[in-house]
């Protein structure tokens, strides 16, 4: 029966903003900061018309309540801490809880005034009953960690009259539903002021009261106001919603509780950033290869930072590993107020392979190895060696990225060559070329033709005073010259 | 000999210091039968071996056919080298290049720190350290690495002037001479006896010195024939 039926679940959050400051309290437990609030003590989040819109626990305590003015409450508790609500940010926090949710519901609309509606009739079968559901959403919910209101009903707009009330009940019998309805306060039924007003004139108390009128009558009285809203409250028009989509690309900020001015400091705080990473990489299933961090500092600084991956990470602790590599070598400008992660390169999950070699057991896999490195010493300083199709041995011998497979070059390997090259070559002077002893040689090699300066080398092999086994050539335009080209080690 | 030492030596009382036999646990050949002879085995494995010479006579070129043999599925790693490697060299060792890493790192601990992730991280066999200094803790750290990964590391360092007693599970001193390399254990593990060997030019240097003709070498280079 549940199935035929249209149910919709209505999540209120009452205090986001607030949540949202304990729950960066508890990621960060440092020592105490000057700048830092104090979330025992009363605190009160205050909006743009001096009213207060959430209150903690201890401010409660204190006898304020909400909606209350701002001078009244400065005279009930006179160390009151005040942060200005910031819709904004509030808003972005409604998308993330939205993202996270998605992944066990298909149709999530953001409604205004922190809450969001999820159609549960067509998730039921997949479920295989609405406690099953609502059991799964609860976990996902807590472990958001927001205080949440909730209410089910056949209407979205009833769900959420009842939600904002704090019905808190996940029913599916509608009858439960519309007494409950009955029962509310035309004050909190959401009408436009004017309605409401006429209609408490009219010794309207409840909304059943209302209800009991005949529709036809009410809305020849009330005119057209009146005719939407009962048609949102029965259900005889759909609502229009706009219901979320997944997220194309994964870019998230994060406001510092207070600055920040050494790097290692950040990593709490990342710590959560790269949480939501692998959070998304999961529901793609993908790996990241690039990340930007961008840290965003007082006066309007900021310092960009490229972590990369050569294997392709998802999980938030190599991130993290890598990212704390990157921080020791940094040295911050200015403190630091806010993060912003961007993901700049991402893949398909593959399976990944370790090697059965003789049972050694593998910590890192080379390409793990490889991003370590290069996160602690920097990109270019991790290279492999390269074989450039040349004749002069200097520009044969050069750098590739690391562990990128080269192109074989066609051609005959020659005998004798030295483990290091100088380059460029070094003259050596009169005395030196006294006490060289030459053991081999020459092997002549010629530059192409075609380039600009063509050369011609006679090369040796000879040993020095020390003992030292050198490479040497004479370039056959001053015979008299021997330069140093390479060293046998 | 006297009788009361025939009857201890009988009991196997007595520790001789000729019966000293293969100190290490696992050994790989050197490649010079000499070698192998000197050290009662080949090169320890899993563990830090300092070569100390002046450079540029044959340090590389004595392990060379060890890690010839580490196979070529696993890293090579050469930190902080004296030059820059020449590719055409580690093509005549066989050894594919994409499988050869060089880090550079001026700052002696980013060197040390690189080469102790590389040795536990299990992805390469052999790695390569040019390191002037080291202590007690910092040796320690990388034979702990190394035995945790199955790698091995090769110190190369000058040759230093007054010895640090420091417990190298092997350390060489190797000076040039005319003939050969001149080969000095300096310590090894297990052993205390100071042994030398002179490995003949012609053996570490195949492909440019023939065994043969040897002496008969230019003492001065020919000038005159090239113009």
């Amino acid at each position: 029966m549940a199935a035929q039926m249209e149910f919709w679940l209505y999540l209120y959050f009452p205090q986001l903003q607030l949540d949202k400051l304990l729950l960066l309290q508890h990621a960060t437990t440092q020592a105490l900061d000057k700048h830092k609030l104090d979330l025992t003590a009363p605190l009160a989040i205050v909006g743009a018309d001096h009213q207060l819109l959430q209150l903690n626990t201890a401010a409660r305590q204190a006898g304020l309540t909400l909606g209350m003015g701002l001078a009244s409450a400065a005279a009930l508790c006179h160390q009151l801490q005040l942060v200005p609500h910031q819709a904004e940010q509030e808003q972005q926090q409604l998308e993330q809880l939205a993202q996270l949710l998605y992944q066990y519901c298909a149709d999530i609309a953001l409604q205004p005034d922190s809450g969001l509606l999820l159609k549960l009739s067509p998730m039921l079968a997949l479920y295989g009953g609405a406690l099953q559901f609502w059991q799964q959403l609860q976990q996902v919910l807590q472990q958001a960690g927001y205080q949440y209101h909730f209410a089910t009903a056949q209407q979205p707009l009833v769900a959420r009259l009842l939600a904002q009330k704090g019905w808190d009940q996940f029913l599916l019998q509608s009858d439960k539903i519309q007494q409950q309805l009955k029962a509310l306060p035309l004050q909190q039924a959401q009408l436009p002021d004017k309605l409401q007003e006429q209609l408490q004139r009219l010794g309207l108390i409840r909304l059943g009261d209302l209800l009991h009128i005949p529709q036809a009558e009410l809305v020849r009285r009330f005119g057209v106001e009146m005719l939407q809203y009962l048609q949102q409250l029965t259900g005889a028009k759909p609502a229009l919603l706009q219901f979320i989509q997944p997220a194309e690309q994964f870019e998230q900020q994060l406001e510092l509780l207070y600055e920040m001015e050494r790097s290692d400091q950040l990593l709490g705080p990342l710590q959560h950033l790269f949480g939501l990473l692998q959070l998304y990489l999961q529901q793609r299933d993908q790996l990241a290869y690039q990340l930007e961090l961008c840290l965003l500092q007082r006066q309007d600084q900021q310092q960009q930072l490229q972590l990369h991956s050569a294997q392709g990470e998802y999980q938030s602790k190599e991130w993290l590993k890598l990212c704390a590599l990157q921080l020791e070598r940094l040295k911050l400008k200015k403190p630091v107020i806010q993060l912003q992660l961007t993901l700049k390169r991402a893949g398909p999950r593959y399976a990944q392979y370790k090697t059965l070699f003789a049972g050694k057991q593998q910590l890192y896999s080379a390409l793990q190895l490889v991003s370590l490195l290069q996160a602690r010493l920097g990109k270019d300083q991790v290279t492999s060696p390269c074989l450039h199709n040349d004749l002069l041995p200097e520009q044969a011998s050069g750098y590739a990225a690391a562990l990128e497979p080269q192109a074989a070059i066609a051609g005959h390997l020659a005998v004798i060559r030295p483990a290091f090259l100088v380059n460029p070559p070094l003259a050596l002077d009169a005395d030196q070329q006294q006490q060289l002893q030459l053991h081999c040689g020459p092997e002549r090699l010629s530059s192409g033709w075609w380039q600009q300066q063509s050369q011609h080398r006679d090369y040796y092999v000879g040993q020095n005073a020390q003992g030292q086994w050198l490479w040497l050539f004479r370039d056959l335009q001053q015979p008299e010259q021997l330069y140093l080209q390479g060293y046998f080690s | 000999m006297n009788a009361l030492l025939q009857q201890l030596q009988n009991r196997q009382l007595i520790w001789l210091a000729n019966q000293t036999e293969a100190p290490y646990e696992h050994c790989q050949s050197t490649g010079f039968s000499a070698l192998d002879q000197l050290l009662g085995g080949g090169w320890p494995q899993h563990t830090v071996i300092e070569l100390q010479s002046h450079g540029a006579c044959a340090e590389v070129q004595l392990i060379q056919k060890a890690l010839g043999q580490s196979g070529s599925d696993l890293l090579q790693v050469w930190i902080n080298p004296p030059a820059s490697l020449c590719a055409e060299y580690l093509l005549q060792q066989k050894r594919p290049l994409h499988q050869v890493l060089q880090l550079d790192a001026p700052r002696s601990a980013d060197a040390l720190w690189a080469a102790e992730l590389c040795l536990k991280s299990g992805s390469c066999m052999d790695v390569l350290l040019w390191q002037n200094q080291l202590n007690l803790t910092q040796l320690k750290r990388l034979q702990l690495a190394a035995a945790q990964g199955q790698s091995q590391l090769y110190l190369f360092r000058p040759t230093q002037a007054e010895q640090q007693l420091l417990p190298w599970a092997l350390s060489l001193q190797l000076t040039p001479a005319s003939n050969g390399l001149q080969i000095r254990i300096l310590k090894r593990k297990g052993g205390w006896q100071q042994q030398e060997l002179l490995l003949p030019w012609a053996e570490l240097y195949p492909q440019f010195i023939k065994a043969e003709l040897q002496h008969t070498q230019h003492s001065r280079p020919p000038l005159s024939r090239v113009s």
